[in-house]
């Protein structure tokens, strides 16, 4: 038994941070020889210990962080807490990181970014799905330098989904690299074949430094080929644009078409009217000539009367 | 040279025998009391303070008086705050050595997840699995390794490793089978399911490896002997070892072969 067993309240809690710290006695927990982490001690007490034991751990381990937000830790140990609470899965700690996130209490610490990426880290090994407009706002405020924690949010909600949002979170080939730290777990989670397929798809119209990337991937570990699918792929989203442009090309023609007739059938409507308007003089002129002959005929009665 | 040729006051051989106690480790079926012995009996470790030598008994007895708690699991954490103070002060061993190290596979997925690191633990396990166990050549799998880590050492403290007696490289002595590696190596303390990954490194130019002395066991390592091999679990006596080294912890660029995955 550890001497944490041991401890209570805020004696623990002092014992925990100068464990995470690893610094001081408590630093004799950690098994140097296995390699472990000041972490794992804790969270070896904490999965062996009992219902007390795990209540008091995961008070003073929620009492830390809250402190997080007031008096900054350093990175590692900082990063050490946020391991043991996702792997205890503590999930009492989810408020207040959301609230962590939510006031950017940490994102105005120094290395604010990067503490920031730790709490939806957590957040997300927690559990917590968030919305995907939540996960695509994140990325720009992280400055695009996490698409992988960007892809895992938007992963909450389904791979298709996720893969639709690929090319915002994927705008160079260093970008390709960090979302590619993610993919031998993405194999583990689905289906080969529909990682694969959503990935072509994605990728159908990325710049080719990008597509090389995850072409390399695939392909060195005998899952390919990759390439002849994936161009094969863009050659179907060329032929498709090629009939969008050949379509829209078409509407255009037919638009003049339309428009022509419109002003040749305005021209026969004009046409038909003066050749009306010629015809009804004619046959004005004409009844006025019958009237002038008429005329005629009669004076030449009534000069014969006369 | 022992704890007994110090003539020690009640109190402090009570302190050592607290100690005592608290390195006991009755799973350990072949001696027990073998962490204690240890100290006892190293060879490297003077009883009263010499210069130029590794931290004596005497010294680590004073360290206890001065800090221990009436508790023995108090004693020992102080016990190994003294060990890591002292730490690679053995016999430094040769130049120039080709060396192999093994450890479980979690503990270096857990040393690469830090607080840079946007994925899950388990993630990087899995990333880290990928790496070691690709099918790639191994030119292009120690490539790919250099490049994605984003670490400059592979371990968080001092390494153990081992050397062949014979000059041929660590994992053409020993089979890289799981079983053989922690039973000739003597890693007691790795459970015999976990998932063990092995490298084989060379030292940067300046880093000098010291034969271990019993403050490099955190004192309660019954698995180690102060022979300056390693101990087989079996019982079959360091004979069978391999001499054995510490030192500061490598990177990637000191890699000779890519990290593989031991066979079940």
């Amino acid at each position: 038994m550890s001497q944490i067993a041991m401890l209570r309240d805020r004696t623990l809690e002092a014992y925990l941070q100068d464990l995470l710290y690893d610094r001081g006695a408590a630093a004799g927990e950690i098994d140097q020889r296995r390699q472990e982490l000041p972490y794992h001690p804790l969270l070896a007490e904490y999965r062996h210990g009992d219902e007390p034991m795990r209540d008091r751990l995961r008070r003073a381990s929620l009492n830390l962080l809250t402190e997080t937000a007031h008096s900054p830790w350093p990175l590692d140990p900082l990063g050490y807490l946020l391991t043991f609470l996702e792997e205890a899965a503590i999930s009492d700690a989810i408020e207040p990181l959301k609230s962590v996130v939510n006031s950017g209490a940490w994102l105005h610490q120094s290395e604010g970014q990067q503490r920031q990426m730790l709490a939806l880290r957590t957040l997300l090994g927690l559990g917590w799905l968030g919305d995907p407009q939540f996960w695509l706002d994140q990325d720009k405020s992280l400055s695009h330098a996490y698409p992988a924690l960007a892809f895992r949010g938007l992963l909450q909600h389904g791979l298709e989904y996720a893969f639709s949002h690929m090319k915002e979170l994927v705008r160079n080939p260093a970008q390709a690299d960090k979302v590619l730290r993610l993919f031998p777990s993405l194999i583990q989670r689905y289906p080969l074949t529909d990682v694969k397929r959503e990935t072509q798809r994605a990728l159908a119209d990325v710049s080719p430094e990008i597509l090389l990337r995850f072409e390399e991937w695939f392909e060195s570990r005998g899952y390919g080929p990759f390439s002849e699918e994936a161009r094969e792929a863009q050659r179907e989203m060329a032929k498709t644009a090629d009939l969008s442009r050949e379509l829209v090309r078409l509407a255009a023609d037919l638009h003049a078409h339309a428009s022509a007739l419109n002003a040749m059938e305005e021209d026969l409507q004009a046409q038909a009217l003066a050749e009306l308007v010629r015809t009804e003089e004619e046959a004005a002129k004409a009844v006025l000539a019958s009237y002038h002959e008429l005329g005629a005929s009669l004076e030449s009665i009534l000069r014969k009367a006369s | 040279m022992s704890f007994s040729d110090l003539n020690l006051d009640p109190a402090d051989q009570a302190l050592v025998d607290e100690l005592k106690a608290a390195v006991r480790r009755p799973e350990y079926h072949l001696v027990p009391d073998q962490a204690f012995e240890n100290l006892e009996s190293d060879p490297q470790i003077p009883d009263e303070p010499v210069a130029g030598s590794p931290a004596s008994r005497r010294e680590f007895v004073n360290h206890l008086r001065a800090n221990a708690q009436d508790r023995s699991e108090g004693c020992l954490l102080h016990g190994r705050a003294f060990c890591r103070a002292h730490q690679r002060r053995g016999q430094e061993t040769g130049n120039g050595m080709i060396l192999g190290h093994v450890q479980e596979l979690s503990k270096l997925a857990d040393w690469l997840h830090d607080a840079r690191e946007d994925l899950s633990p388990k993630q990087v396990q899995d990333l880290l699995r990928d790496l070691v166990s690709s099918k790639a050549d191994p030119a292009v799998r120690l490539q790919e390794q250099r490049e994605k880590s984003q670490k400059p050492t592979l371990t968080r403290y001092q390494m153990w490793s081992f050397l062949t007696d014979d000059g041929r490289r660590p994992f053409q002595a020993i089979s890289p089978r799981r079983a053989e590696l922690l039973n000739f190596l003597g890693l007691g303390s790795i459970p015999p399911e976990a998932e063990v990954v092995y490298w084989t490194h060379s030292l940067p130019a300046g880093m000098a490896a010291q034969r271990p002395t019993v403050w490099d066991t955190d004192l309660d390592n019954p698995y180690w002997r102060p022979t300056g091999r390693t101990e087989p679990l079996d019982g079959s006596g360091s004979t069978n070892g391999f001499p054995e080294v510490v030192h500061p912890s490598v990177g990637v660029a000191d890699l000779i072969d890519p990290i593989g995955s031991a066979e079940s």
